[in-house]
């Protein structure tokens, strides 16, 4: 790990297990920021990091995470800032 | 409230038309009467109001009546029709047309008209066809234009029948000027230079997204400093080659984006305030258009401009300067623009001064930027007297024409026209100085302004469509015009680039500099970054460099631009998604393979779907749908000892996660505990006591508790909040300010341990729990001392 970053609560967490959300039906989450990585371990280098981790609230696989509602443009200019060139895609 | 006045486009002037001949029942008897007779002759009086409208209505809808009422008009009416017909248009602004119809057909020297308004003498060939009834008044007004009683400016006139079949066009007599036989050191800008600005233009508004307006309807200073900072377009004295000094193009920015909005190409919303691209228009298949035809929207757009003027003296007053609307100096663009399309050697050179003199001769003593002064003869004069006085007008215009209009001209020949390509200048032979005195018509300028009256009407009217109409052009076959170096910098041939070529660079690469015929990019992985999300394929860029390129890309670039497009496709930031949660993953695979939802599965329990909330509802049997911006849900219950529930109707897909940051799990699913140790933690991984409480405030029901701030502040190390606190042997509690005894006061679980406040920062406490109450004090940061907190004593006291 890189000097002056430590792990990100939810890096080390396991995907939301079924048991928390004790869901009956279906739920529709509407308009969430999601990060998506081509490996698990970009994903795991982003939540470790000390500017962007704490931004990512949930993570939904190894590869998909969500950002805090409201702090889009600050992962994406932490993200530019790192080096990192991720595509926008406007759903 | 916004004083923003709303200036109609022609294309909305136009449309309003048909309600001009609706108009008619409120004009007066007479003047109805007055423009039927020019269509049925004097039997026009015999009728009553009624029947001269309905005459008229017939007429306007006639053809024969049409031609027939052509074939006697004068010429004067036959040019103002000719006029609009160049327009292709039956509307145009009334300052331009007044005033060409004026250089056409100049009023003799010693006619008095209009006495009192010396502001709208320049109207009086126009009003005559407005009196005529050839032309109307697109607001609706039936007075005569530039009358003394009347501030208001009419914008535009319209046709109130379609002349145009009858009408042919021809070029007015050619203005008696003398050509120049030798001119020296010619200056012109190039084709590429003028692509290069219009693409790098549009580009940079494209990329600005939009351009604030003031509520005046000016130019909002910020965007214009973005745009110019976009376009690199700095201007900095002292910086400008000799060139720039003599073809100076003041406001470049305000210049461009005038030019962009007169030709349509951007619209203004009033309402929103802002300039954004016009979706109707087709900017890039505007640019890629043969440059003569360019050059006549160019030339158009030039003569309707707003917002930007040439050059204004002291001396010189205006009307409607402020909000965006026609004004002189559109007036007087349109006499230029004509002006030069009626000089008698379109390939010669000519003398700016001799050209301002023509102009001057003509609609001089009618039209001014500033106050027009007329003659008046004195009173009882002999005639030495008179022509003296005479005499005297006649000096005191021309200086005064050669301070203020002259002027204009020359910085309008030296800067709009020289900079879009439509004039060349040069020095005259025996002139000392550098000055251009001379200019002549370019090529692009020749097609737009003097081979227009001469033109076939098929190839002449091809440039309003040619706007929104000819996207087949776009498809321009790429030529090699640049030559990319492996230290990534590509180096642009102006002239064999295309426009779509220019296009592409400006957009993948950054300018480094820019010279008449070369202009150097470099690709950087910003850059390239920055096209790639503006829709540029990572095929497209490096197929588009190459088939560019005069040699083969260098490896190196190719491939380290192979990599930064790959790179972007590692990563993707997918904004305003709708995640699907199932209960397992049986019932999402259940979902998916009988086709009620539609999407991408995203993880073991998630699919990512663009299926509406209702579309969802009909396929499945869904249990809400919770939406996280721009407010996420509150189902946050906070108390005084960091005990935080989340409400179990409103449990969200991400509050675990974010309360996971700064707070313990607990062993019920639903309860979670903010803590010494977890407060601690998160400040370890960089969280403040601000970012954990304004979390924690957007998520909960109400605000935290005011000790459960105080803690949390005191748990991240901060040391003035809640600041000491002192335990005395009697059991009194003493803080250092109001807010925490209040705070402490307020606590659920403290105030049992206290017995009364004593005063704003002490509070009793029962005896039996003062053991307790320091405990907890102490569990919660605000560490009680022993020692009693005595008040600071005052500084008369300490001198003593």
């Amino acid at each position: 790990m890189k000097k002056g970053k430590t792990a990100s609560p939810v890096a080390s967490a396991a995907p939301l297990a079924p048991a928390q959300a004790k869901l009956s039906a279906p739920l529709l989450h509407t308009h969430l920021t999601l990060v998506e990585t081509a490996e698990p371990e970009l994903l795991e280098e982003l939540l470790a990091d000390r500017r962007v981790g704490p931004l990512l609230v949930a993570r939904l696989s190894d590869y998909v995470a969500v950002v805090a509602p409201g702090h889009a443009k600050e992962v994406q200019r932490w993200l530019l800032k790192a080096g990192h060139t991720p595509r926008i895609i406007q759903t | 409230m916004s004083r923003i006045t709303v200036y109609p486009t022609l294309d909305e002037y136009e449309r309003r038309l048909p309600e001009v001949t609706q108009r008619l029942s409120g004009l007066n008897a007479d003047v109805v009467k007055k423009m039927a007779r020019v269509w049925v002759g004097k039997e026009a009086y015999k009728l009553n109001k009624e029947s001269a409208i309905q005459t008229l209505k017939r007429c306007f809808r006639d053809p024969a009546a049409v031609r027939q009422l052509a074939e006697n008009l004068k010429q004067s009416e036959r040019d103002g029709l000719m006029l609009m017909k160049l327009r292709e248009r039956p509307v145009a602004y009334t300052e331009e047309l007044a005033l060409e119809l004026l250089l056409l057909h100049p009023m003799p020297h010693d006619y008095h008209y209009g006495y009192y308004s010396s502001n709208g003498k320049h109207y009086v060939r126009l009003n005559e066809m407005l009196e005529r009834g050839l032309l109307m008044r697109c607001d609706g007004q039936n007075k005569s234009l530039g009358d003394y009683y009347s501030s208001y400016v009419c914008e535009a006139v319209g046709l109130v029948a379609d002349f145009f079949d009858v009408i042919d066009v021809a070029p007015p007599p050619a203005l008696p000027l003398k050509p120049d036989a030798e001119a020296v050191a010619p200056v012109a800008r190039r084709p590429g230079e003028l692509l290069l600005r219009l693409t790098s233009f549009y580009h940079a508004v494209d990329r600005l997204d939009r351009v604030q307006m003031t509520a005046k309807g000016q130019y909002a200073t910020p965007s214009l400093n973005k745009l110019g900072k976009l376009l690199g377009w700095s201007n900095q004295a002292g910086q400008a080659g000799q060139e720039e000094v003599l073809t100076p193009l003041p406001s470049a920015v305000e210049f461009y984006l005038g030019l962009f909005i007169a030709a349509d190409l951007l619209k203004v919303d009033y309402r929103a305030r802002e300039i954004r691209i016009n979706p109707q228009a087709n900017i890039q298949a505007t640019l890629e258009l043969p440059l003569d035809q360019q050059a006549r929207i160019w030339a158009t757009a030039y003569r309707s401009l707003t917002r930007w003027k040439e050059h204004s003296s002291h001396e010189s007053y205006y009307y409607s300067e402020d909000g965006g609307g026609q004004t002189k100096h559109n007036a007087l663009r349109a006499a230029l623009l004509l002006a030069l399309g009626l000089l008698p050697d379109a390939a010669a050179w000519y003398r700016v001064e001799d050209l301002s003199e023509a102009l001057r001769q003509r609609i001089g003593r009618h039209f001014a930027l500033g106050y027009l002064n007329t003659y008046s003869a004195p009173w009882k004069a002999t005639p030495e007297q008179e022509a003296a006085a005479r005499a005297k007008y006649e000096a005191d215009s021309l200086a005064k024409w050669r301070k203020n209009e002259q002027v204009w001209i020359e910085r309008a020949l030296s800067g709009p026209l020289f900079h879009l390509g439509l004039i060349e200048l040069a020095r005259a032979p025996q002139s000392k100085s550098n000055a251009l005195a001379l200019f002549r018509l370019t090529e692009a300028g020749r097609a737009s302004l003097h081979d227009v009256f001469r033109q076939p009407s098929e190839t002449r009217g091809a440039t309003r469509k040619s706007r929104r109409e000819q996207p087949g052009q776009t498809n321009q076959p790429g030529q090699t015009c640049w030559i990319v170096q492996p230290n990534f910098d590509v180096v642009v041939y102006l002239d064999q680039a295309t426009p779509r070529q220019l296009g592409f660079i400006e957009r993948v690469g950054v300018r480094q500099k820019a010279d008449a015929a070369i202009v150097t990019y470099r690709l950087t992985r910003e850059s390239v970054y920055a096209a790639l999300e503006e829709g540029v394929g990572a095929r497209q860029l490096l197929e588009t460099l190459e088939t560019g390129s005069q040699h083969p890309l260098p490896p190196g670039v190719a491939r380290t631009l192979g990599d930064w497009a790959a790179r972007r496709e590692r990563l993707a930031l997918r904004v305003n998604a709708n995640v699907l949660e199932f209960p397992d993953g049986a019932a999402r695979d259940a979902a998916l393979a009988g086709g009620k939802v539609k999407g991408a599965i995203i993880g073991d329990r998630f699919i990512l779907t663009e299926q509406s909330e209702q579309a969802l509802k009909r396929a499945l049997p869904l249990g809400g749908a919770i939406s996280y911006e721009p407010q996420p849900p509150r189902p946050l219950i906070v108390n005084d000892d960091g005990a935080a529930l989340i409400a179990p109707t409103q449990h969200d897909l991400l509050i675990a996660g974010e309360l996971s940051a700064y707070a313990e799990a607990t062993s019920l699913p639903l309860v979670w505990r903010i803590t010494r140790a977890s407060v601690s933690a998160a400040r370890a991984r960089g969280w403040t006591a601000d970012d954990i409480i304004n979390r924690i405030s957007r998520r909960a029901v109400l605000p935290p508790p005011q000790f459960l701030q105080y803690a949390i502040h005191a748990w991240c190390g901060n040391k003035t909040a809640p600041g000491p606190a002192a335990m005395t042997t009697p059991p009194l509690l003493q803080t250092s300010t109001a807010e925490v005894t209040e705070a402490i006061c307020k606590c659920s679980f403290l105030r049992p341990h206290l017995l009364a406040r004593i005063g704003a920062c002490a509070v009793l406490v029962k005896p039996e729990s003062v053991k307790e109450l320091r405990k907890l004090l102490s569990e919660y940061g605000f560490e009680p001392g022993k020692e009693v907190l005595l008040p600071e004593p005052a500084q008369s006291e300490k001198q003593k």
